[in-house]
This record gives C-alpha cells, sequence and structure tokens, in this order.
C-alpha cells in the first residue's frame, strides 16, 4: 500500500527553476547564471541575457532587432539595470495536470499554481557580496495531511565570495546534492528529499577550481517548521570537469531529526552533445533508518536518466526515465518514463508539455500502467 | 536496392574527410567554455619531403561563430574586426610535428610555437596565444570574463610538392 500512495506521488510531476541540461551549452557551473551558485532561484544579470539570446527563440522578435538589443531587454520589467546593486524577479509557473487522460471513471483534471514568488537581491556591483531574498505563495506537497498552502520564503541567505572561486553562503537554502533537475517530483529529489520544499537553514561553501567544483553544507533544518520536523546534518557534492565539457560527480549527506536517519549517496554525469543537448544521469541510494521499533528501516534505490535535444534555439526535446525501488529487500520497483518538449517561444516564457507512463514491476501483483500528462507555462518578469 | 542503400551508408560514413577549420578554445570565468570555430580558412599549405610550408594562412574574423549569436557579435567586436578583419599566419615552417610562424590578430604580429600531427592528407595544428599580448584587452560581459589564454587548433589539407 505504502508502495502506491509513493506511487500516486510520483505521477504529480511539475517542476522547479534549474536547468542542468544547459551544460549542453558548455555551461558546466550554475556559478555564471545563478547567484545562489549550487543553481536554482534569481538569475544573474548575464543569466537574464544569456535566457534572451540562447535560450529563447529568437522567431518573434522584429528583424530589426540587434541580439544586443535583445539582451538589454531581459533585465527587470524589460529594461536594462541602470544601478549595479539591487535587483528584482518575480516568477509564475502553473501547471494543468492530467491522470488518466480519456477514462470516464478515474480521469482527474487539476491546475496547480506552482510558483508565485518574487525575489530581491541586494549586492555589490562586483556580486562579490549578496543578500538574497525569495518570498512567495508555496502549495502543499501532494498528499500531504499536515502541511497547508502558505505564503513563506523558500530562501534567504547572504553570501560572499572572498575570490572568483571561492565563496561562502548563510541562510535558507537548498540542500545540495546530485543534479538539480528541473522536475522536483524527480526520484533522484524525492528520495533524498531535497525537492523544493526541502530548504534548510545552514552554511555552504563553495569551490570552483579549473577542473573541480565542490560544496559543502551544514544544516539545522528549516527553522520556520516545528523543531521535532526540522533534519539536521550535512552534504558534500563534488564535480570533476571531464574532456572540457562534461561533468561527473558524486553526493553524499546525512541528516536526521527526532526520528529518523537518512543517509543518502550519489554518483552522477552531464554530458555536452554540443549545440545545446545534453544527457544527464543520476544513480543513488537513500537510506532510512529509525530508533523507534514502529519505524520501518529501509534503503531505497533510484537511476534518471534525461536526454534533452535541441533541434533549433528555443526548443528542447527531451525523454525522462525514472527508476525507484522503495525497498531493496523487497521485489518491486516503479519505472517512470516519457517525452516531452521545452519552448521558450520568446523570453520571460517557458512552455512545457510532458507524458509520463508509469508501470509497476511487482512478482505478487498486477497493476495497470498509469498515464498523465501535463502542460505547463512559466512567465518571469 | 536495400543492400544499395546500406553500402552507400556505410561508404559514405568511411569516406568521410575533415573540412578545413579553425577552432578557438575559451575558458571562461568563473566558469565554463566555448569554441569559436570558423571553416573558411584560406591559404596553400604544400608538404616537400618531410617538411611543410606556406607563405600564409588568414580566416576572416567574421567567420567565427560561437554558438550564441550575441557572443559572435561581442567575438567579432572584441577582435577589432572591422579595423583588422583577418587573423594571418605568416613565415610558417614546420618539420617533425614542431612549427614556428608569425601570428598577426588586431594587427600585432608575434611568433607563436606550433605543434601538429599529420593525418592522411591534412594536418592538424595547435598552439596557445596570449590575448593580452595581441593588444587586446580582457573580454567581460556583465561579470563573465575570458581567461587570457586561449588554444588554438587548426586543420588544414596538403599539397605535395
Amino acid at each position: 500500500m505504502r508502495f502506491f500512495l509513493l506511487l500516486i506521488f510520483f505521477i504529480t510531476s511539475s517542476a522547479a527553476l534549474a536547468y542542468p541540461h544547459f551544460i549542453g551549452h558548455s555551461y558546466t557551473s550554475c556559478l555564471n547564471c545563478h547567484y545562489n551558485p549550487a543553481g536554482n532561484g534569481p538569475l544573474t544579470d548575464y543569466g537574464r541575457a544569456i535566457s534572451a539570446t540562447l535560450i529563447s527563440s529568437g522567431a518573434f522578435y522584429p528583424e530589426s532587432m540587434t541580439e544586443e538589443q535583445i539582451a538589454h531587454t531581459s533585465g527587470f520589467l524589460f529594461r536594462k539595470p541602470k544601478q549595479n546593486y539591487v535587483r528584482t524577479q518575480i516568477n509564475y509557473r502553473g501547471l494543468q495536470l492530467v491522470r488518466n487522460p480519456g477514462s470516464s471513471s478515474s480521469e482527474i483534471k487539476q491546475w496547480i499554481n506552482m510558483q508565485s514568488d518574487a525575489s530581491l537581491i541586494l549586492k555589490s556591483p562586483s556580486d562579490r557580496f549578496l543578500a538574497v531574498v525569495n518570498y512567495g505563495y508555496t502549495i502543499k506537497p501532494a498528499g500531504s495531511a499536515t502541511e497547508t498552502d502558505q505564503w513563506k520564503s523558500r530562501e534567504h541567505y547572504l553570501g560572499f565570495r572572498f575570490t572568483p572561486k571561492i565563496g561562502l553562503y548563510a541562510g535558507l537554502m537548498d540542500k545540495v546534492y546530485g543534479i538539480r533537475v528541473v522536475e522536483h517530483t524527480s526520484v533522484n529529489r524525492t528520495t533524498p528529499e531535497v525537492t523544493q520544499k526541502d530548504q534548510a537553514h545552514g552554511v555552504k561553501a563553495h569551490y570552483l577550481g579549473e577542473k573541480y567544483e565542490a560544496f559543502v553544507h551544514g544544516f539545522v533544518g528549516d527553522l520556520a517548521k516545528k523543531s521535532e520536523a526540522r533534519k539536521k546534518g550535512g552534504s558534500f557534492m563534488f564535480e570533476r570537469t571531464v574532456g572540457d565539457i562534461h561533468r561527473i560527480g558524486a553526493s553524499v549527506m546525512h541528516a536526521k531529526d527526532e526520528v529518523q536517519k537518512l543517509l543518502s549517496y550519489a554518483i552522477h554525469g552531464r554530458w555536452n552533445l554540443k549545440e545545446g543537448s545534453a544527457v544527464l544521469a543520476e544513480l543513488g541510494q537513500s537510506s532510512r533508518s529509525s530508533e523507534d521499533v514502529n519505524s520501518l528501516n529501509k534503503t531505497s534505490r533510484y537511476g534518471l536518466l534525461q536526454t534533452y535535444l535541441r533541434p533549433v534555439r528555443g526548443v528542447y526535446l527531451f525523454t525522462n526515465i525514472e527508476y525507484y525501488q522503495d525497498d531493496t529487500q523487497m521485489e518491486p520497483y516503479l519505472v517512470r518514463w516519457g517525452p516531452g518538449l521545452q519552448y521558450f517561444p520568446i523570453n520571460r516564457i517557458e512552455l512545457r508539455g510532458e507524458i509520463l507512463n508509469t508501470r509497476v514491476f511487482s512478482p505478487d501483483t498486477a497493476s495497470k500502467d498509469l498515464w498523465s500528462y501535463l502542460v505547463q507555462v512559466h512567465v518571469w518578469l | 536496392m536495400k543492400l544499395t542503400i546500406a553500402l552507400f551508408l556505410i561508404l559514405s560514413s568511411v569516406f568521410v574527410y575533415a573540412k578545413p577549420q579553425v577552432s578557438i578554445f575559451v575558458t571562461l570565468s568563473p566558469a565554463g567554455s566555448f569554441t569559436a570555430v570558423s571553416e573558411k580558412p584560406k591559404g596553400n599549405l604544400f608538404k616537400q619531403g618531410e617538411s611543410f610550408t606556406a607563405d600564409k594562412i588568414s580566416i576572416t574574423i567574421e567567420s567565427f561563430k560561437t554558438g550564441i549569436d550575441l557572443r559572435d557579435e561581442h567575438f567579432w567586436k572584441h577582435l577589432n574586426s572591422t579595423k583588422h578583419d583577418k587573423a594571418i599566419l605568416t613565415n610558417i615552417k614546420a618539420s617533425a610535428g614542431r612549427a614556428t610562424a608569425d601570428l598577426e590578430v588586431n594587427g600585432v604580429k608575434k611568433p607563436v610555437a606550433i605543434s601538429y600531427k599529420v593525418l592522411g592528407e591534412e594536418i592538424v595544428a595547435a598552439f596557445t596565444a596570449k590575448p593580452s599580448q595581441f593588444g587586446l584587452a580582457r573580454a567581460e560581459y556583465l561579470g563573465v570574463g575570458v581567461e587570457d589564454n586561449v588554444k588554438v587548433e587548426v586543420t588544414l589539407p596538403f599539397r605535395t610538392k
């Protein structure tokens, strides 16, 4: 039964703001485009310009408009910033999720306002010092009986880069672990508990070498949550550049609250197929243990493979394959896969469509495949 | 028919010759890289015994593509293409995998040390250059800069004299 509840959770796919597949454009690190070197969150001026001139289609701009002019319109409210100390961003992301499409008895259609938030960034002109606050409306996790939709800060931190290669960040941030893929309900984010709702207060150190990138993150849980719900611990992630344009890496994370310990470890790779195309892969395990005799100790295993192909500017065709085994001592496992399309018709608008098939492989039970599709719109100012 | 198509596909994949090409590998700061590629180098390379010579190999700056249109414009502008529209290698002397030449970029001429390999009827040559030595200021756009050390790779067919 527990396995099937997890299944329901997994087919509720949605997304956050991070695009690790842009390694296909030779951006090995997140630092060029995001204030947070681990990705996610507000974009730097460079990231906004790149989103306008590399990521988004140029088809709807007048021919008289130069790429330089397009880049200038990437600033907040379509303007080139006139000062170097304050930046603001607003994001909305909503999606139509349809489960069991075409079924007269079990089709479920649901519109989800997944992200509605605003960011304020105070910074020094060189981006050496940063203060970042992100505040917005967050919906409760699918199936959660204890949480509610709420207004909250998803991210607030101070950052200081001692040198361009070394930085220290303190505050509420995403935990550093694995590939931060777009889909926050993918198995490599739900299993180790690093979804868009799992931020924690802590301190994060970042090192960016010529061939290496490393993060160390110590955290005490989200201080806005009740103390028994805060997972305290630390994580470490390491990536090495291979062949100048690819990355391989490993992560480990240990976290515990009053009832449970969670140890996760993973290896991953990001391969640049050039011209914007890329392959992402991650393989990992999470072990949960508890001294409570009523709690189940188990190790869950997961795998993720994503391919992104960019036929023309603005369009990414992707395929997502996920493997999940809830308990390595038990036989059932789940495979979710499907193709999708990510389209940036013009800067500030992202459209995304995805079809998902979920199949449970079990020696004891037979279940129908679950189908779903989603159409998503993302707008940012 | 199927056999003919299969044979054609196999043969066409075997007899592929690399195009003449110049690639400039640029490292970004704080992270990342890009490659500027042009398939339009001009000049004749001759083999005489075990040595190679060429009077002049040139390439138009605005024939380079970097993968981003905006970056193309910045690349050309940074190399001062309106005033000095070509990069030129002259006085090329090569033997035993090593070569010397004079490289002219932005109107500034500097000697460069080249290593090369012979692959069939073409050579693949590589050298490094410091843009600052050619009177080029450090390139930077919205906080992302370029390291002052680029690797250049040149693929050219040769003729035997």
